[in-house]
């Protein structure tokens, strides 16, 4: 069976990879979060380590859309200092506490730019999905709880580049990141602006 | 086309930055590592209680054999005694014959002793080594330095402190029933003045934290 999905994959890349053009970008940029919803409950912080990479290719079709992978690294923390935590059953424990939370995320992406790609400024869009690892991890005193495991992630963004050359572009987006809840880790939700380099580079 | 590398130096910079630093710092004082719990049963009748007894020693659980140490003692039943009466409750002497008190209070302490040795491999990943045939254990007689040691071993120590509240009026079965337990964990380092005024604190805490008791 995971001879056939092998199989599978390859024959999808080799003809989906004759639908693309020979322009590929890679990109590097830096991001501060702000988490939202039930996350903002676990770490109310904003967040200012977060790193994300990419690689894209446009389509032969439409080099407008560009399609590729995506990592990101998230890293939230909230030191919340001497700190009552209600347990599930009514009682409560007391301690120095601190939050926080690693997230690896590595999405399929589609950006479509909204003007052709050399343009001094373009504006752009983002959608991506994939899984994430997260470990969630509660210190308290000499104690630890921790909860870590794999997520859907879904991730949009909204921005524009501006390319002083055709080349090379710098970028400022807005983001968002969904991860629903699973297992015992707190659904996670996560707005933030992202500051990047992208380059282009033709084949 | 300058600015745009040095922004990418830059962001690379960060990356390798952001990783080294992706926990938080460890606490700064012996003090952050302390931990109080408290629960109850939820449907034990606390306004009820009106009287309590306190024994006047402290019960010291010895699983690793050893003697106990009741240097604490006086500071945990003082301190105890104080927020209990704070509670409006009044502390019987005895609890026998006529003189039944509502709840028995049970303090027991225990101590635990944490060992932990890290090996530092600093060579592993050299893919040279072994093959150097003239080490270990130094770059040979004369040379007057030798690697760096390879494992360190720490300790710490640990004391828990168990307060029940229980009720031998309604036991049944040979089992006590717990209306209530407040439990005190952390390090056992440093001056016993520095411990007892911990102790103290915490033993607040866990009355602060339970507002149920209160009539």
């Amino acid at each position: 069976m995971k001879k056939y999905r092998i199989i599978l994959v390859m024959a999808f890349i080799f003809v989906f990879s004759s639908h693309l053009h020979a322009q590929q970008y890679g990109e590097l940029a830096y991001q501060v979060s702000f988490p939202l919803g039930d996350f903002k409950e676990f770490v109310s912080k904003p967040s200012f380590a977060g790193i994300s990479a990419g690689y894209r290719v446009a389509l032969k079709s439409n080099p407008q859309l560009t399609i590729g992978g995506n990592f990101n690294w998230y890293y939230l923390s909230d030191k919340l200092g001497y700190h009552t935590t209600p347990t599930n059953d009514g009682g409560s424990y007391s301690g120095t506490t601190t939050r926080f939370t690693n997230i690896y995320s590595l999405l399929a992406i589609a950006q479509y730019d909204f003007s052709p790609s050399t343009d001094t400024w373009v504006p752009f869009m983002k959608v991506g999905f994939g899984a994430d690892y997260q470990s969630q991890r509660t210190d308290i005193g000499l104690y630890a709880f921790k909860n870590d495991g794999i997520q859907f992630a879904a991730h949009t963004e909204i921005g524009f580049r501006f390319n002083p050359d055709p080349m090379n572009g710098i970028f400022l987006a807005f983001t968002y990141d969904a991860m629903p809840k699973a297992g015992n880790l707190v659904s996670t939700s996560i707005v933030g602006i992202k500051l990047g380099v992208s380059r282009l580079s033709i084949k | 086309m300058k600015l745009l590398e040095r922004t990418t130096v830059a962001l690379v910079v960060l990356l390798i930055i952001a990783f080294g630093a992706c926990t938080p710092a460890s606490p700064d004082y012996i003090s952050d590592y302390d931990v109080v719990y408290t629960n109850y049963e939820k449907s034990y009748n606390f306004s009820a209680v009106n009287t309590y007894f306190l024994p006047d020693s402290v019960v010291h659980n010895l699983t690793g054999g050893g003697t106990a140490d009741h240097k604490f003692d006086e500071a945990i039943l003082t301190q105890l005694e104080t927020s209990l009466n704070a509670l409006g409750w009044t502390r019987l002497p005895t609890n026998s014959g006529s003189t039944k008190a509502d709840i028995v209070v049970l303090p027991t302490v225990s101590e635990q002793m944490y060992g932990s040795c890290a090996a530092y491999c600093w060579y592993c990943d050299w893919g040279w080594y072994p093959g150097w045939g003239y080490y270990p254990p130094t770059w040979g007689p004369g040379w007057g330095w030798g690697y760096p040691p390879d494992i360190i071993c720490s300790s710490y120590n640990t004391g828990t402190l168990v307060v029940a509240f229980t009720d031998p009026n309604i036991a049944a079965n040979n089992e006590l029933p717990v209306a209530w337990i407040g439990i005190l964990n952390g390090l056992l380092e440093g001056s016993d003045a520095n411990i007892s005024a911990r102790i103290t604190k915490n033993i607040q805490q866990m009355f602060v934290q339970s507002p149920y008791l209160k009539n």
